[in-house]
Parts: C-alpha cells; sequence; structure tokens
C-alpha cells in the first residue's frame, strides 16, 4: 500500500499541472454527454463521447509519466527500472480510470437504460479501453517522442470521431452506430485486438 | 549458486567481481563496432580509446543496454549473457556521460524513487539515502532541483543512484567529460574511493582520467583491442620513443612544426618539449603513460 501510494504521489509531483489533463478530458466528455442527451435524440451520441474522448483521455497518464525515460540523458538509466515496472504501472492506472470509466458506463446506462449495453458494446468498450492504455506507451517506445506520440495519438482519435469515421480508410475501432453483426464490426474487433496484439509485442521488444 | 554469493564480505568488504568478455562482435547495419572483444575487467579498469573506438557502445553492451551479435560475458566463472544481451544486470552499475533525470526535482526526490523502482520499501529508503548521500558527499545539497546542480554534482547523484542497489560492478562513461578542473579532480578521488569497494571501469578518451587511478588498462581503436595490461606495461609500450629537447621561445614553432610534440613545459628561461618519434631527437627520457598510449595509437594506424 505504501508503494502504490509513493507511486501516485510521485506521480503528482513530477507531472505538476499536466497530471490534471486527464481529469479535464473527463469534466469535458462529461460535459459533452449532457448536452448529447439533451440536444438530440439518438441515444448513441453520448456513446460516441465516452469511446472518443473519455476512453482516449484514459491512456494518457502512463504516456506523460513513461515520456521521461526519453529525456536527454535519462535512458540508460531509468528505462532498466521502468522495464521491471511498466505492468505494474499499467495496472494502477488501468485501475484508476477503469473505476472512472465505469462510472461513466453507469451514467450512459442511467441516461440510456440497461438494454443499451448489449454483449457486442461492451466487449467493445472493453477492448477499446485496454487498447487505449496500451496504445500510448508504445507509440512512445517506437518514436521515442511524447510530442510526436501524442500527435499520432490525439491526430488520429479526433479525425476519426468528428468524421464518424468516414475521412479514414482504416483501420476503424470506434463505433458510431448501433452495432449489427456484419463485417464492418468484425473488422472492428479484428482491428481493435489486432493493435492490442502488435502494442504488446512492441512493448515486450522494447521494454525486455 | 546465485551470482549475489559471489560476492563475499571479507573484514567489512566485498571481494570484487571480475567480468570476462570474450569473442565479442557487434556491428550495426553491417559495419563492424566491435569485432572479437577479448577483455578481462578487474579492480580499477581504464578503457581508453579515441573518439568512435566503441567504448560505449562496449559499456552498454555490459550494462545490458545494447544487444551484440556473438561472444560471451562472464562474471567471474559464471555466464552472465544470454546469445546477444548481457543478462544479470543486477550485478552491474551503468553511469551514462550526460546523466540526467527528473529535472525539475530534488536529489532527494530522484533517489527515493528510483530506491523505490529498484524494489527498496519505501520505510526503508530515508536511512538508505543518507547513507549513499554521504558516500558521495552530496548530503548538503538533497534539497536541490535536479537542474540546478554542476554537472560534476549532477554525476555523484548518478553515482548515488547506483549505490543505492549496490552492484558490485560500476561502469563509468566518459566521467569527466564537461567538468571543470576541480569537479574533476573531487571525481577522480570519489572514483578511486569506489574502486576499494567495487569493480570499477572507466571509459575515456583522456589518459589523465585513468593515469594514477587503474591498476588495470584496455586500449580498444575501431571496435579492436589493441593492448590489455598494467599501466606500467603501456608505458613501456614507448621506451626509446621519447625524448626531450630544451628549447627557446622562438624556436618553439620551428620544433612543432617538424616533430610530433606530445608535452611542453614552460621552465621560465627556456621550454622543455617531449617528443614521441623513433629516431633520436634530444635526451630520451622515461615514457609516461600518454606516451605509451600515443605510440600505440601510431603504431596500429602505421599498420593499417
Amino acid at each position: 500500500m505504501n508503494r502504490l501510494k509513493h507511486h501516485f504521489t510521485f506521480d503528482i509531483k513530477l507531472l505538476k499541472g499536466i497530471y490534471t489533463l486527464p481529469f479535464v478530458g473527463y469534466i469535458i466528455a462529461l460535459f459533452l454527454i449532457f448536452t448529447s442527451h439533451l440536444n438530440s435524440t439518438d441515444p448513441y451520441l453520448p456513446y460516441i463521447f465516452l469511446q472518443g474522448v473519455a476512453v482516449p483521455v484514459s491512456g494518457l497518464h502512463i504516456v506523460f509519466l513513461y515520456s521521461y525515460i526519453y529525456d536527454e540523458g535519462s535512458k540508460e538509466v531509468l528505462l532498466p527500472y521502468y522495464k521491471n515496472n511498466l505492468l505494474y504501472d499499467l495496472v494502477r492506472y488501468s485501475m484508476l480510470h477503469g473505476c472512472i470509466l465505469f462510472l461513466f458506463t453507469c451514467l450512459l446506462i442511467w441516461l440510456n437504460g440497461f438494454g443499451f449495453f448489449d454483449a457486442k458494446i461492451i466487449l467493445h468498450l472493453l477492448l477499446l479501453f485496454v487498447f487505449y492504455q496500451v496504445i500510448g506507451v508504445t507509440l512512445l517506445s517506437l518514436v521515442e517522442s511524447l510530442e510526436l506520440s501524442i500527435a499520432i495519438y490525439a491526430t488520429y482519435t479526433i479525425t476519426e470521431v468528428v468524421t464518424k469515421g468516414t475521412f479514414l480508410p482504416w483501420p476503424h475501432i470506434f463505433l458510431f452506430e448501433e452495432p449489427i453483426i456484419n463485417i464492418w464490426l468484425v473488422l472492428t474487433f479484428i482491428f481493435l485486438i489486432l493493435g492490442l496484439v502488435l502494442s504488446i509485442v512492441q512493448l515486450i521488444r522494447s521494454y525486455k | 549458486m546465485d551470482m549475489g554469493e559471489c560476492q563475499l564480505v571479507i573484514g567489512g568488504e566485498k571481494s570484487k567481481l571480475n567480468i570476462y568478455v570474450k569473442d565479442l562482435y557487434k556491428s550495426y547495419k553491417k559495419k563492424p563496432v566491435l569485432s572479437g572483444i577479448h577483455l578481462s575487467f578487474s579492480g580499477v579498469y581504464g578503457l581508453l580509446g579515441p573518439n568512435g573506438a566503441g567504448k560505449t557502445t562496449l559499456m552498454k553492451i555490459l550494462a545490458g543496454l545494447e544487444p551484440f551479435q556473438s561472444g560471451e560475458v562472464h562474471a567471474d566463472e559464471k555466464l552472465i549473457s544470454s546469445k546477444s544481451y548481457v543478462k544479470k544486470t543486477e550485478l552491474i552499475g551503468y553511469l551514462p556521460q550526460n546523466f540526467m533525470v527528473y529535472p525539475d526535482l530534488t536529489v532527494y526526490q530522484v533517489l527515493e524513487h528510483i530506491a523505490v523502482l529498484q524494489g527498496l520499501p519505501v520505510s526503508k529508503t530515508s536511512l538508505k539515502i543518507q547513507e549513499v548521500l554521504e558516500q558521495v558527499n552530496l548530503k548538503l545539497h538533497k534539497n536541490k532541483k535536479m537542474k540546478e546542480l554542476s554537472g560534476g554534482m549532477r554525476r555523484r547523484v548518478g553515482i548515488a543512484q547506483l549505490l543505492l542497489r549496490k552492484p558490485s560492478v560500476l561502469l563509468f562513461d566518459e566521467p569527466t567529460a564537461g567538468l571543470d578542473i576541480e569537479e574533476r579532480v573531487r571525481f577522480r578521488n570519489l572514483l578511486k574511493q569506489l574502486g576499494r569497494v567495487h569493480t570499477v571501469i572507466i571509459s575515456s578518451h583522456l589518459v589523465e582520467d585513468i593515469e594514477f587511478l587503474c591498476d588495470q588498462i584496455g586500449v580498444i581503436r575501431n571496435g579492436k583491442v589493441l593492448f590489455e595490461g598494467s599501466p606500467l606495461q603501456l608505458k613501456k609500450m614507448a621506451d626509446r620513443y621519447v625524448f626531450q629537447l630544451q628549447v627557446n621561445n622562438y624556436e618553439l614553432d620551428e620544433v612543432i612544426a617538424n616533430h610530433e610534440v606530445i608535452q611542453l613545459d614552460d621552465e621560465g628561461k627556456h621550454i622543455l618539449v617531449r617528443i614521441l618519434s623513433n629516431k633520436p631527437v634530444g635526451k630520451a627520457v622515461s615514457p609516461k603513460l600518454i606516451d605509451g598510449y600515443l605510440s600505440l595509437l601510431k603504431e596500429s594506424q602505421s599498420h593499417e
């Protein structure tokens, strides 16, 4: 418990104001969910904000923290320590953000009713959440630059969400309308699983 | 037997671990960086070589940070490398040339976090940090931010974080590069102290960094070992090649133009010039470490 407390306290000291960014993202997501619920009859719109805003910001803490490895003069010293702690860090931030996203899910159940979350949506949301927990740190391990990895992360997410997947030809990992079992839904799941597997392989390669 | 058990405590001090590198090859984009390296690291070891010789690559390989194509690394009798990586890295601590972590945090906060990352229980960090800060003489600076420290102090923090996990072997890459003369002297003294309890490997292109500090020296150039032995043996490489001339100020330019001058000493009325030469020039003198190193490099160049 002491160790867990130390890690969270240290992260806050290290990141200072940046630490609050994911929480700011949650407040924006909350605002968008309520606004869309009040102004639209489409029950799917609030869920798009959960997928497209709340889930992506949930993966940012780990990216900010691991960016310190790639500061000049740090890599050789920090990398051996961080690689032993990667799983621990992923788990503790997944727990923190998992709890917050669970509250978001409860809010959507309250707004749209229990029937909204069928097995396909639950499975997709879980996969999307895990994907966003690892993709940021994976990009960071590839490009070794916080700015560049955040740029790739944000560009893809924003482009996909704003255009509802109509701009980029592929890969699509979000659900923008009620899922029916067809090739597009299967492809979405394939891209998510493929993205996850490749991310894990890259993380193992970088931090082994 | 676990490697940790290799470190027998004798009279309060650990018996030092020797590292043996056998037939190590490393290439980068098909260009060889290290070719057939055989070295035996023990005591305080100086790894000399010009820039680009492959010293940093070798240090990073020993620290488990870089892969290699073939070869073996042993700690005493035990193999500590797999096919391409040194594995038992908890035995080895590596301090890079430009060490810097978490610039906005204090020395204490940095060490506390690294100690926790190393697996030390949070409750035990404070005592351990005090101990290592004392060893590197930074007790008074523990509340300073990393970015406020001088280059030498920062490197001492680097040593402190290594000492937290008590490695048997310490690797220092160009430890005095960019330090002012006072800090250089202080840092060398610290390395000497560390050499009493650890195997210390110092890589440098500066002979003065390792002179009087090391009991074994290895010289590499273009990824190949040119020499391994004691400082005395390296000095002997320049036997009969070092001469001294006593010249006046106005003669100096001509001497520099015609000979390989390795050192100048202003004696007031005249200047003493040390020259490395195959032919006798002036009075033959006994060689210094730098003379041996330079004649070794010169000889290797002539074979290319």
